[in-house]
């Protein structure tokens, strides 16, 4: 039983292997400027509850194009999210809310119906904007001398954090060693909120996201006037 | 003195008197307005061959803390042509001529065409938008139109069927109590908490508009 047992260890340490040995290597590094890495690997995501509006241009597998306004409130911490999506005239074609596990679809018109594409699209929305663990496995410099932190959430998925240049961030998803998502993030507003965004999700499919920030800010800072009532708005 | 001033309110009184029948007139004139009836209103829309004005479109959500808003520019030619503009936060057209529909983005500096996907309901609505333009209120099978009366006036359309109720609770269609012919506001309703605003300003009718405007999205208003 145990001989069977080993048997079975050899597969999966092979494929682990291999898993490893495709992602490109970070060359450990260490002192003052190892820290500053850490520290800016970090950058690019939210680190509070905020609310976030941007405008979002997709370039799809076929090639066509498309615009729209995604409405965003995120906690890193809690790891929830609301998100709507709406055409630029306003009309909404996605509200939908995840804690956890736990997807709820408020509201949505095809192809936003089909719960693995929404899943998949709130799955981008999260890479685009959670940082990818509390620590890095790995910080060093990458293939190309830039310095970079490997963050793991398991054995199968690594998140690469590359410091691309002055306020520029290139973030990579390895799932069981393939590249699977590459985001690249630019600038930050006054409340260190990237302003623009690019996601390419790489396969079989490939697409384009391009985000670009209209307002982000963190909830705690934001005057929220009392809500207004269809007929204040009325009011004259 | 006493009796002076009260011999002064007593004249004032005797004219204003006087005037009272000629001042209800008046008001009764300006209160009218020109939309109290379909008739009138098709009269009015009738003559509006082209429209040209600025709109602030602010929509609520109950995911936004303050409304998020849009402004742009809306053009029309009778019978059916459109030009739907955004110039704010981002910029945007939605052209409507000779049956096709087209929607273009402007990115890095030049005007990128959309795929599709959402035209066919944009091309719902902004049809619906050209038939209000014309006066044509009333005759949409898909919903109950109401006329409220008064300054201004208003139409309330109400959807019959209950699928397209889930998404739209109702429209209301507000004229200018000062321009004939005039929208003033179209507020679609979706939910209790979600609704737009579209507010038209500097509404000018039958201005000559270049068909182009209908075609080229980098084409210059008027």
């Amino acid at each position: 039983m145990r001989r069977f047992g080993i048997l079975f260890l050899f597969p999966a340490a092979a494929l682990l292997l291999a898993a490893c040995s495709s992602l490109p290597p970070i060359r450990p590094g260490e002192g003052l400027s190892l820290e500053r890495t850490r520290q800016e690997c970090r950058l690019p995501f939210l680190r509070e509850e905020t609310r976030l509006i941007h405008s979002l241009q997709a370039v799809l597998p076929d090639g066509s194009g498309t615009s729209a306004i995604g409405i965003t409130v995120a906690d890193p911490a809690a790891k929830t999210l609301r998100l709507t999506l709406m055409t630029l005239e306003g009309f909404v074609l996605f509200t939908a809310r995840i804690e956890g596990e736990n997807l709820e679809i408020e509201r949505a018109v095809a192809p936003f119906t089909n719960k693995d594409f929404a899943r998949s699209l709130i799955g981008d929305v999260m890479f685009c904007l959670f940082p990818p663990g509390a620590l890095p496995e790995t910080v060093g410099l990458e293939e190309g001398n830039r310095p970079a932190c490997r963050y793991r959430s398991d054995e199968d998925t690594a998140t690469d954090v590359v410091l691309a240049g002055p306020a520029q961030w290139e973030v990579r998803l390895y799932r069981e060693g393939s590249l699977t998502r590459t985001l690249r993030a630019a600038g930050l507003n006054e409340y260190d909120i990237p302003k623009k965004l690019e996601l390419t999700g790489h396969g079989p499919f490939p697409y384009r996201l391009t985000l670009t920030l209209l307002t982000g800010t963190p909830l705690r800072l934001e005057s929220r006037p009392e809500s207004l009532t269809e007929e204040e708005e009325d009011a004259p | 003195m006493k009796f002076d001033n009260l011999r002064g309110v007593t004249r004032h009184k005797r004219r204003f008197a006087a005037a009272a029948p000629l001042i209800a007139a008046a008001l009764a004139l300006i209160l009218a307005g020109w939309a109290d009836s379909w008739d009138a209103i098709r009269r009015e829309a009738g003559q509006i061959r082209t429209i040209h004005a600025r709109f602030v479109q602010r929509k609520h959500l109950p995911i936004l803390a303050k409304p998020f808003v849009s402004e742009g520019r809306f053009s029309f030619q009778a019978p059916g042509s459109v030009r739907w503009e955004y110039t704010k936060p981002v910029r945007s057209v939605l052209l409507i001529h000779k049956g096709s529909v087209k929607r273009y983005t402007k990115g890095d500096g030049e005007w990128v065409p959309d795929a599709g996907g959402q035209l066919q309901g944009m091309q719902m609505v902004m049809e619906e938008i050209s038939a209000w333009t014309q006066g044509r209120f009333d005759t949409d099978p898909r919903f109950t139109a109401r006329l409220e009366g008064g300054r201004p006036a208003r139409v309330v359309l109400v959807p019959k069927d209950p699928s397209l109720a889930n998404l739209i609770a109702r429209i209301e269609i507000t004229f200018s109590p000062e321009k004939r012919g005039a929208i003033r506001s179209v507020k679609i309703v979706e939910g209790k908490d979600a609704w737009t605003m579209l507010e038209f300003t500097r509404a000018e009718h039958n201005l000559p508009l270049a068909e182009r405007l209908f075609i080229n999205p980098g084409e210059a208003a008027p």
